[in-house]
């Protein structure tokens, strides 16, 4: 006796809500987010002499999913961040195919951004820069090397309140911290 | 490199930076107030910790007005200064009495740019150097320079300066070397 095939055509979930969902979910990720790396940053690693860098990974992610992220961190830290301030986050890894342990970061230079915060120790170096149009902090860019890699990460949008927050928040977090050594002269 | 060394360097330069915004800074070498700290760098330790924080007029002026609302007398200090430069650094093997020498110098020639001494402190092999600059009534800059056997912290602000605002400031935010300022009180 012949069995009885039991495949028949699928006809979808019969809950609409279950495809459309994965979709909405798709279409929503698929404009969200992208794989390039921080914009202009690239290029100026590439001018960096005696040192060629690779780029590892690359995320780019809209400004709406940021908010999305930052109510949530918001919510567990108790810092109120403005909503619809960020643009774009821009994050690239990179991989230091040659060039040595040198110090990296004390001739980059980015278009259009200005470096305020410089921070070396030993081979590890951090540069933070900023970019600012028309009264607006627009942009800010943190470099970190350790002699092998570079992560970089470029925040796009009115970050003026958003850096406020931020840098306030980072302040009283950390400067009780930091070493003093004017408090040993006044013992 | 490890998370946590990349925290505690970002954390330095987080509230370095922080300070630079809640009294922000600028490279006006015309300003009154101005002093070159350039010279820090010489005496660097090559794989020692190097932090500096230098804000220009414009970043000053964008970081103030959100700044205040979050800290009012952050706001109002920000709004008078022109430039704020901090440093601090790791010194190389034995440079120590080398730096010294440089600081007393630099001290010599502000005095003779019309800079006041008003403080000087020493404890141990801590040498703590506050300087102040006046035009008429108006306190126009502060430099501190902080020298021990290990680290040097160099800090100039220039710019319209409320002394005691300033000093209840960095006693708030614990920023490095200006916890050396006289108050009125």
């Amino acid at each position: 006796m012949r069995a009885r095939a039991s495949w028949a055509p699928w006809r979808g979930p019969r809950n609409p809500a279950l495809l459309a969902a994965p979709l909405l979910a798709l279409v929503t990720l698929t404009s969200c987010v992208g794989f390039s790396g921080p914009r202009g940053l690239e290029r100026a690693f590439s001018e960096i002499d005696g040192a060629k860098v690779e780029r590892v990974v690359g995320l780019s992610v809209s400004g709406g999913l940021v908010d999305r992220a930052l109510r949530l961190a918001g919510n567990e830290t108790g810092m109120k961040f403005e909503a619809g301030n960020v643009d774009r986050v821009q994050l690239g890894v990179y991989q230091l195919v040659s060039g040595g342990n040198a110090p990296l970061l004390d001739e980059l230079q980015v278009d259009g951004l200005v470096p305020f915060v410089k921070v070396r120790d030993g081979c590890e170096e951090v540069r933070i820069f900023a970019g600012h149009s028309g009264g607006r902090l627009e942009s800010l860019a943190i470099v970190v090397h350790d002699g092998a890699d570079l992560v970089a990460m470029r925040i796009s949008g009115d970050l003026g309140p958003l850096a406020a927050e931020a840098m306030s928040a980072a302040l009283r977090r950390h400067a009780p911290r930091a070493r003093h050594p004017t408090r040993l002269a006044k013992r | 490199m490890s998370f946590r060394s990349i925290g505690s360097s970002v954390g330095t330069s987080a509230a370095l930076f922080a300070l630079a915004f809640a009294i922000p800074a600028a490279a006006l070498a015309g300003s009154p107030g101005y002093v070159d700290g350039s010279f820090v760098s010489d005496y660097a330790r090559e794989d020692g910790t190097f932090v500096e924080v230098h804000l220009d007029e414009q970043l000053i002026e964008l970081l103030a007005g959100p700044a205040s609302t979050y800290d009012e007398a952050a706001g109002e200090i920000a709004a008078g200064l022109e430039s704020v430069r901090a440093m601090v650094v790791e010194l190389r093997e034995g440079a120590g009495e080398e730096v010294l020498d440089e600081v007393r110098g630099l001290q010599a020639r502000l005095v003779s740019d019309g800079w006041q001494n008003v403080a000087r402190v020493r404890d141990g092999s801590d040498h703590v150097f506050v300087m102040l600059k006046s035009e008429g009534q108006d306190l126009v800059g502060v430099t501190v320079l902080v020298v021990n056997e290990s680290e040097l912290v160099f800090t100039n602000v220039a710019g319209r300066i409320d002394l005691d605002q300033l000093a209840r400031l960095a006693e708030s935010y614990e920023i490095p070397g200006l916890d050396a300022l006289p108050r009125s009180e």
